[in-house]
């Protein structure tokens, strides 16, 4: 029930976008992000969009989860928007004391829903195609070069690994605890914030005991089957760069590049 | 010399502060277990036998005798992972032992670790997943399995170690009824087709039955050992060391307390029936 | 009289979304002041869905509940109380053990029915005799307690509420056969003394069969049987046509009785069992 929520990111279906190796998709986003915050005016902008829009259509995941998963953010978006509507520089086209509109202002709002709502989205489509697993074994890849600098990348991701293995184990655990408690008569929905944050103790102590308990549990089973760090361990799952990857990565770096032309041809917003 | 030789094994949990004494767990236990064996190591909770389990695989080491698995003593700390990869151990608690959010995943954790090859560990996941009849079920996410499923993956990843024997401390006490038929239909069949030695810790007589050989423990010793039969018809010493024996054998044994004559050593319904049937058609 | 009884009970989980599933669907079934109930049933057949919408702590989705004849959600508000009346203890309970000793946490529940420290101390202290629990264990961390202390310990936590009715989840899972008998026969000299219902929910048809009065068996969703657990166990054919079986003495008694021995139709334990067989087989051999 509350698990389902958790892991109700990840969409499984068989698409372009799923079957490309998580590392290219994880370096894309993160260069695609980037690119939009380097875009200053519209024309760069709508490079980056209409590239999002694109492989949002190709991953087929239905577009009403890719609308949901903007929902949270509503505020913020409306809140930015605000203030960069109030804050345009130029003629007045609307003035009421401090308040003032201008052009300027209504193109930066805007300018900044699109760019927040499109960050949205290609976060969204990673998320979305990506499994949690494929997600950390990416980081992990990605990052082996730290390893060198004595960064544990290793053990970053044997944490990632479990703490995504027993989120939705601890979640059911708490139902369970709350449900316990609730039947010797706790009371977690009434009274005022200390009462509340009192009422949580007989659920959280619980939940830490038998954290502990799962832990010293698998910390055996670990080691029963011959964990000893990250060192000489290899991996099942072996990554490809395939040629859609590498068409992928291209069309993106031409997009980037297109960008920054945009960003010298035509007048910068602001 | 035997697969696994225990001798003269003495051990105990460090004290939890200093005017406590050493608690003693294990005193002077000498047991031999044989390659492709099916033990059952019985006893009641704070018997010792989950501390054994423990024991076999070099998780803890002696205080004083010695464990030696494959010719090789758990003691010797540079052996300590060639002895792991030949004694599994799968624990109680189902949700507690898989360590990655898909079963495959999971099941690849041990080979992994030995550091194979990819195409290696590949086959190996997909043979120990259907060793234990859970190969559909490879890409889907742990906590959404039944209990029996659940340890029946658990299973399939120490089987993917390739091990000669498997340690199974309680595997089915968390489980419900078909989960405990399940658990323990992958247990034979390790055993009957795979040869793979089996030491079974439990304290369920029904599951203690089907094994080859069973070792009565208590306060750290071996009371009585032998086949289901010959233990299982000792009634009387079960029940001092609360245990309990099968409903046919606690009839069969009143029977002959009350002054009729049928054996004692009846395990199943099917037996019992059997045995009283013929009795009555016997004096008709 | 019926102490507790229920309405067309339905719960449906999820309801509206992909993963829509109904847990329980339309049940009547009607519960006596002061009896025994037994519940059986798969794991997903309904019957947790259904004990904890017994309390309270699922409401249901249609249909109702009635204690004492009145709607246990007429006003939500009050729905503590019901939770005071109909006790429930979960599967591996000593999981929600929380305070400094032992008494402390029995007391919880008492203290928040409104009791005085005093007051609850009593209850405390009497529901820990219920369970059998040693008086100098009470004083210690709950954590410092063995697995079957710790279990009392938590049985305690919900007795100490003195529920009119008591509904126990599993109550013996786990734990090795000593420890089984003795909780068992300790919960059954509870009800004898303090006279309320309970409801005992198990895997175990060897426990049912040495406890329970009548049974309840759940099957996908539906109340499959409610009658005494004589006359259940007397259909072995149909509970094993929904994958539960009888305790092995009944069966065998029930294979006996069909080669033509004068037993009875229904056998639940090993003494009954011998009382039967012990004159016939003396008798057939002379």
């Amino acid at each position: 029930m509350i698990a389902d929520i958790t892991f109700g990111q990840f969409f499984p279906a068989k698409s372009p976008i799923h079957r490309m190796d998580p590392r290219v998709k994880l370096v894309l986003v993160v260069l695609m992000i980037v690119f939009m915050f380097l875009a200053k005016n519209f024309f760069g902008l709508g490079v980056m969009v209409a590239f999002t829009v694109a492989a949002m259509l190709l991953s087929k995941v239905p577009m009403k989860l890719y609308i949901k998963s903007v929902k949270p953010v509503l505020f913020i978006i409306a809140f930015t928007s605000l203030i960069n509507l109030f804050y345009g520089s130029g003629e007045p086209l609307w003035q009421f004391g401090f308040l003032r509109i201008t052009l300027n202002g209504i193109f930066n709002a805007l300018f900044i829903v699109i760019r927040i709502t499109a960050l949205i989205m290609i976060s969204a489509l990673l998320t979305f195609t990506t499994s949690p697993t494929q997600l950390t074994d990416a980081i992990e890849r990605l990052l082996k070069p730290l390893a060198k600098l004595h960064v544990p990348v290793h053990e970053f991701a044997m944490m990632m690994t479990i703490a995504l293995r027993f989120i939705p184990t601890l979640l059911e655990e708490t139902d369970k605890i709350m449900s316990a408690q609730k039947a010797r008569g706790a009371d977690l929905e009434s009274g005022g914030l200390i009462d509340r944050v009192k009422a949580l103790i007989p659920i959280l102590i619980p939940l830490f005991v038998s954290a502990f308990r799962r832990a010293f549990d698998l910390a055996t089973a670990m080691e029963c089957r011959c964990y000893h760090g990250g060192e000489g361990r290899t991996k099942m799952k072996v990554l490809h760069v395939s040629g859609g990857d590498v068409l992928s990565l291209g069309l993106s770096c031409l997009a980037c590049a297109v960008v920054i032309v945009c960003n010298f041809v035509f007048p910068s917003l602001r | 010399m035997s697969f696994i030789e225990v001798s003269d094994l003495c051990f105990g949990y460090a004290a939890e502060s200093e005017d406590e004494a050493v608690r003693e767990v294990i005193h002077h236990l000498s047991l031999s277990i044989e390659e492709g064996e099916f033990v059952a190591l019985l006893g009641h909770n704070g018997s010792g036998k989950s501390t054994m389990a423990k024991l076999f695989n070099g998780m803890y080491l002696p205080q004083s005798g010695r464990v030696v698995v494959d010719g090789m003593d758990t003691a010797d700390e540079s052996l300590q992972f060639e002895i792991r990869r030949r004694v599994g151990l799968v624990q109680q608690n189902p949700d507690n032992q898989l360590v990655a959010s898909i079963v495959e995943e999971d099941v690849a954790f041990g080979p992994e670790n030995l550091g194979l090859p990819p195409a290696e560990i590949r086959s190996r996941v997909d043979q120990a997943l259907k060793a234990v009849d859970m190969y559909e079920y490879r890409d889907h996410a742990p906590f959404k399995l039944s209990g029996g499923q659940k340890q029946r993956v658990a299973i399939a990843g120490v089987i993917a170690m390739e091990p000669k024997c498997i340690v199974l401390d309680e595997p089915t006490a968390m489980l419900d009824p078909r989960g405990r038929d399940e658990v323990m239909q992958t247990i034979r069949t390790l055993n009957r087709e795979k040869g793979i030695t089996i030491i079974l810790i439990t304290h369920y007589m029904d599951e203690a039955v089907q094994a080859g050989r069973v070792v009565v423990m208590n306060s750290g010793e071996i009371v009585t050992q032998g086949t289901p039969r010959e233990v299982f018809s000792q009634v009387e010493l079960l029940k001092r060391h609360k245990l309990d024996v099968p409903q046919a054998t606690e009839l069969m044994y009143r029977l002959r307390g009350a002054g009729i004559d049928v054996p004692a050593d009846i395990l199943d319904s099917e037996a019992c029936i059997e045995c009283l049937s013929a009795l009555c058609k016997k004096e008709a | 009289m019926a102490i507790l009884e229920t309405k067309d009970l339905t719960y449906v989980y999820g309801q509206g979304t992909p993963f829509e599933r109904t847990a329980v669907d339309h049940v009547n079934i009607s519960i006596e002041e002061g009896e025994f109930l037994g519940v059986i049933g798969h794991t997903g057949s309904g019957k947790s869905t259904l004990i904890q919408m017994l309390n309270g702590l699922l409401r249901p989705t249609s249909g109702q509940v009635l204690l004492d004849g009145e709607d246990i959600w007429k006003d939500p508000k009050q729905i503590r109380r019901v939770r005071f009346r109909v006790g429930m203890v979960f599967q591996y309970p000593e999981y929600q053990l929380f305070e400094e000793t032992v008494l402390k946490d029995i007391c919880f529940g008492p203290k928040n029915m409104g009791l005085s420290d005093e007051q609850a101390e009593e209850c405390a202290r009497q529901a820990a005799h219920f369970t059998g629990l040693k008086p100098e264990l009470l004083e210690k961390s709950p954590f410092e307690l063995s697995g079957g202390e710790k279990r009392r310990a938590a049985i305690a936590g919900v007795i100490a509420m003195d529920p009119d009715v008591l509904i126990l989840d599993e109550p013996t899972a786990g734990l090795d056969p000593n420890g089984r008998d003795v909780l068992l026969s300790q919960i059954l000299s509870y009800h004898q003394q303090r006279k309320n219902t309970i409801l005992l929910v198990s895997h175990s048809m060897e426990d049912i069969g040495r406890t329970a009065d009548r049974l309840l068996v759940m099957n996908s969703s539906h109340a499959e049987m409610l009658d005494t657990t004589r006359r259940v166990f007397a259909q072995s054919d149909r509970l094993e046509s929904i994958g539960l079986r009888v305790p092995q003495i009944t069966r065998i008694m029930t294979e006996l009785r069909r080669r033509g021995f004068p037993v009875d139709e229904s056998t639940l334990t090993v003494e009954e069992a011998l009382r039967q067989l012990i004159p016939y087989l003396k008798g057939e051999i002379q």
